[in-house]
């Protein structure tokens, strides 16, 4: 058994569809960085706030200042354009994979499902052998350049986006998102505006086939994908899926990123047809039979099986760890991120915080945005790790601060640090977000459930 | 057999959704907004036609006459003048509170509200400035020198008595000085509503109102924002800093707006109204046209006991009531009895979670004016 799987996985395939996946990866990322530049998100996000909300075990991961973050995204845009060109191929997807998931780790802020695929994506790119036809790499040193790549290499990819649908599908099997279509209800209502479709999103049976067409979309599209005689029609589905997408949400790049990424699909002669055209443009002759046989031989194939085993082994534990927290996910959000839960819930919540002075029991009432950005302030309010990390930030200023009042002076001590947060889920009111009695300043980070959490029903 | 059928059901909604897009993006002449089933459009021409804009009017009316009257009690002097500029001005701040939440567009382009209205104001760099003979307005240590807080204190807090306060304009060392202060601070706010009106009849008005959709820059966000900010103005600045809420309960009785005038109160509660106004939909005659609450209605936005429009109607009875009940002036209450003040902050803290949680949320609206992606 295990030697017919392992022999399925090293059968040799033509390399063409990962060439391909290279170059139009390595363009969609090069595209998304520079726009990251142009709309002056790195100075937006990355330079001018005061504070950043780590992540759990990455505090070490801090902003390099205006000259290192323009310096960090200069690399990004370097790195991307060479994956694109397959130039310097396994340093610059090293760079690009490093760079990328820094620039991603300095504040949960921005956390969004596609910036993890990606750094995902850009891992499983730096164990690939997609630098070894249609790349200046080869022409560079021809001695690279073979034809047939065991078909595992491509697999992979294919087996990544199917984790991503897969997953985003599953977690759309639940009651508010089929029968109470929520959040698409609200979101479609603000979408009005649209020309000609706009004019049905009031009415009320449309937010159901949309959220009833998704869900089925994101299960089943894999599937019909690899069946090579629904691909073209699958692949049509995925166009609309996520052009209608992008014209609903603002989601940046992300529609894109997945139309281009699922062209891995299609058929090595698909992908080998565009390699020729392209490189008829350049006046590059079609390759050479015996080069167009030479087969990849990795150095060190058990090591890149064990790594990722051990990479997709921890995104699975990562997407169901939720099972281990108690109460409802979309409320608590314990085990949330890196779950592939893209867009299902419209949530939302206001946090007022009190430092308590340990002594005298004044109280000091924090006005968020004079700490955060107001992206960061809305954030906050209702993830309850952010909350908390918020709340430690504030014991550190305000212990041991002295406040000037008129002529007087008086000093913070052992200040207690409570918030009382009211989050709003899908279109039920507001309610009662975290125990507004608890210290937050004496809780702790971790994985441990947080008790400080109240339930949703209560 | 099984795979065909399975394909056919989900292929099905794709594929009629593919018909609705491409013709979707051929004919996009067509008015968004007029087959839906809540007129966004018609909402949006309300806002601007007859909210926003008389509101900006009506302020500048106000200002105009209290303009004259400055100039009429520069020239002459006395305590008839005085009080006749005391009731222009009155009803000049009071009118301000219905312009304050519309902080976006052109008013953000002058900075109207830090102009109009920076309490407490800053009186030693007031008195710097007359002193000095002469100052330039709008730079930033003299925001907080200006607008209408700062004629409370030219006009309410200059000395003890009214008497003192006129001769400090007829005859007391620096009285030109001081008029011609008195007099630039009212022009200051005078071409600043001046250049907003025009910018809204000049174009605004019009962009305005094709602002649709609920995204950063749309006119809905733009709203439902400001009047958010707004609302936490008044829990703040008007009433919880002066009662000491950031400043380890130590009470800061001066930091309340008009404190010379003594007025605070009715302004809090003019405040309130006027965003009562702008949630309604209300003119300033109080004449209903389609509003936020209409928008939430339809869209069956749900509070934790019914509607979360009854919600909010609650909220806003509950917090005027608390505001009634405190005694005037403001500055004496929040000593005498804080905890009537308190009762009042508690009030409009609430309300503030219903406006930037549960209205924006249920409205799909971020509480930001910063653009970033979401997934």
């Amino acid at each position: 058994m295990k030697q017919t799987i392992q022999k399925y996985l090293e059968t040799p395939v033509s390399i063409a569809p990962l060439a391909m996946f290279r170059v139009l990866f390595g363009l969609v990322m090069f595209v998304s960085v520079v726009r990251f530049i142009l709309k002056g998100w790195v100075k937006e996000f990355y330079i001018d706030p005061s504070y950043y909300f780590t992540y759990y075990g990455f505090e070490w991961v801090r902003p390099l200042g205006e000259v290192g973050m323009y310096v960090l995204y200069g690399v990004l845009v370097a790195s991307t354009f060479l994956v694109m060109l397959g130039l310097f191929y396994r340093v610059a997807s090293v760079v690009f994979f490093l760079s990328f998931t820094y620039a991603e780790l300095i504040d949960k802020t921005y956390y969004l499902n596609h910036y993890f695929f990606i750094s995902l994506m850009a891992f499983l790119m730096i164990w690939l052998p997609a630098h070894r036809s249609f790349s200046l790499d080869v022409i560079r040193k021809p001695s690279l350049r073979v034809g047939l790549v065991p078909r595992r290499t491509v697999g992979i990819v294919r087996f990544q986006l199917a984790m991503v649908y897969v997953f985003a599908g599953l977690a759309k099997l639940n009651y508010a998102w089929l029968f109470e279509a929520m959040p698409l209800k609200i979101w479609l209502a603000g979408r009005t505006d649209l020309p000609v479709l706009g004019a049905v999103f009031d009415w009320p049976w449309i937010p159901y086939v949309f959220s009833w067409s998704g869900a089925i979309y994101d299960l089943t599209i894999v599937y019909f994908l690899l069946n090579r005689k629904t691909r073209i029609w699958a692949y049509g589905a995925v166009i609309v899926f996520h052009v209608l997408t992008r014209m609903l949400f603002n989601i940046g790049m992300f529609p894109y990123i997945m139309i281009l990424s699922t062209l891995i699909f299609f058929s090595s002669e698909f992908h080998q047809t565009i390699i020729n055209t392209v490189q008829g443009w350049f006046k590059r002759t079609a390759e050479q039979v015996e080069t167009l046989n030479q087969s990849y031989r990795p150095a060190r194939k058990q090591l890149a099986y064990g790594v990722l085993s051990v990479f997709f082994v921890g995104q699975l534990l990562l997407a169901v760890r939720f099972l281990a927290y108690p109460g409802n996910l979309f409320w608590t959000e314990q085990g949330y991120r890196y779950s592939w839960r893209v867009m299902l819930a419209e949530k939302a919540g206001t946090a007022f915080f009190s430092i308590t002075d340990g002594n005298t029991g004044g109280k000091i009432e924090i006005e968020n945005r004079h700490y955060l950005t107001e992206t960061q302030e809305k954030m906050m309010s209702y993830q309850p790790d952010m909350i908390l990390q918020y709340a430690h930030y504030l014991y550190d200023l305000y212990n041991g601060k002295p406040i000037a009042l008129g002529n007087d002076t008086l000093i913070v001590q052992n200040p207690k640090v409570t918030a009382d947060v009211f989050v709003r889920l899908n279109n039920t009111g507001s309610r009662r977000f975290i125990d507004p009695t608890v210290d937050l300043a004496k809780e702790r980070e971790g994985f441990h459930n947080k008790s400080w959490i109240l339930h949703y029903n209560d | 057999m099984m795979i065909s059928s399975v394909k056919t059901k989900s292929f099905f909604p794709l594929l009629a959704l593919f018909a609705v897009l491409t013709t979707a993006c051929k004919k996009d002449d067509k008015d968004p907004d007029q087959d839906s089933s809540f007129d966004r459009a018609a909402m949006r021409a309300h806002y601007a036609d007859d909210i926003i804009l008389p509101a900006y009017l009506d302020f500048q009316s106000e200002m105009a006459e209290v303009m004259i009257s400055a100039g009429a009690f520069v020239e002459t002097p006395n305590a008839e003048n005085l009080n006749a500029l005391r009731d222009d001005w009155k009803d000049a701040y009071k009118s301000w509170q219905s312009c304050s939440m519309f902080e976006f567009g052109p008013a953000a382009d002058v900075v109207l509200r830090s102009t109009c209205n920076t309490f407490p104001t800053d009186t030693a760099q007031i008195q710097n400035n007359i002193n000095a003979g002469s100052w330039q307005l709008g730079t930033a240590a003299n925001i907080p020198a200006a607008g209408l807080p700062a004629i409370d204190y030219l006009l309410y807090g200059l000395a003890a008595s009214d008497e003192g306060i006129v001769e400090l304009y007829a005859t007391a060392p620096g009285f030109q000085s001081r008029g011609e202060y008195l007099l630039d601070v009212v022009a200051q706010m005078n071409t600043k509503i001046t250049s907003v009106v025009n910018q809204w009849n000049g174009g605004y008005a019009t962009s305005f109102k094709q602002k649709s959709g609920t995204d950063i820059g749309s006119a809905l966000s733009l709203m439902v924002n400001d009047l958010n900010f707004d609302y936490e103005l008044i829990k703040n600045a008007k009433i919880g800093i002066p009662l000491g809420i950031q400043t380890l309960g130590i009470a800061r009785p001066n930091y309340v707006e008009a404190y010379y005038s003594g007025m605070s109160k009715t302004l809090a509660l003019e405040s309130l109204r006027a965003s009562r106004r702008v949630y309604l939909g209300q003119n300033l005659a109080g004449v209903n046209g389609l509003g936020m609450d209409d928008l939430l209605l339809f869209l069956d936005a749900q509070h934790t006991n019914g509607t979360l429009h009854s919600a909010i109607m609650n909220q806003f009875s509950a917090s005027e009531t608390a505001l009634e009940a405190i005694n005037d002036p403001l500055s004496a209450s929040i000593v005498d009895s804080p905890e009537v003040v308190e009762t009042a902050y508690n009030k409009l803290q609430q309300h503030v979670v219903l406006f930037k949680t549960d209205m924006a949320s249920s409205f799909g609206v971020l509480i930001t004016y910063a653009d970033g992606d979401g997934d």
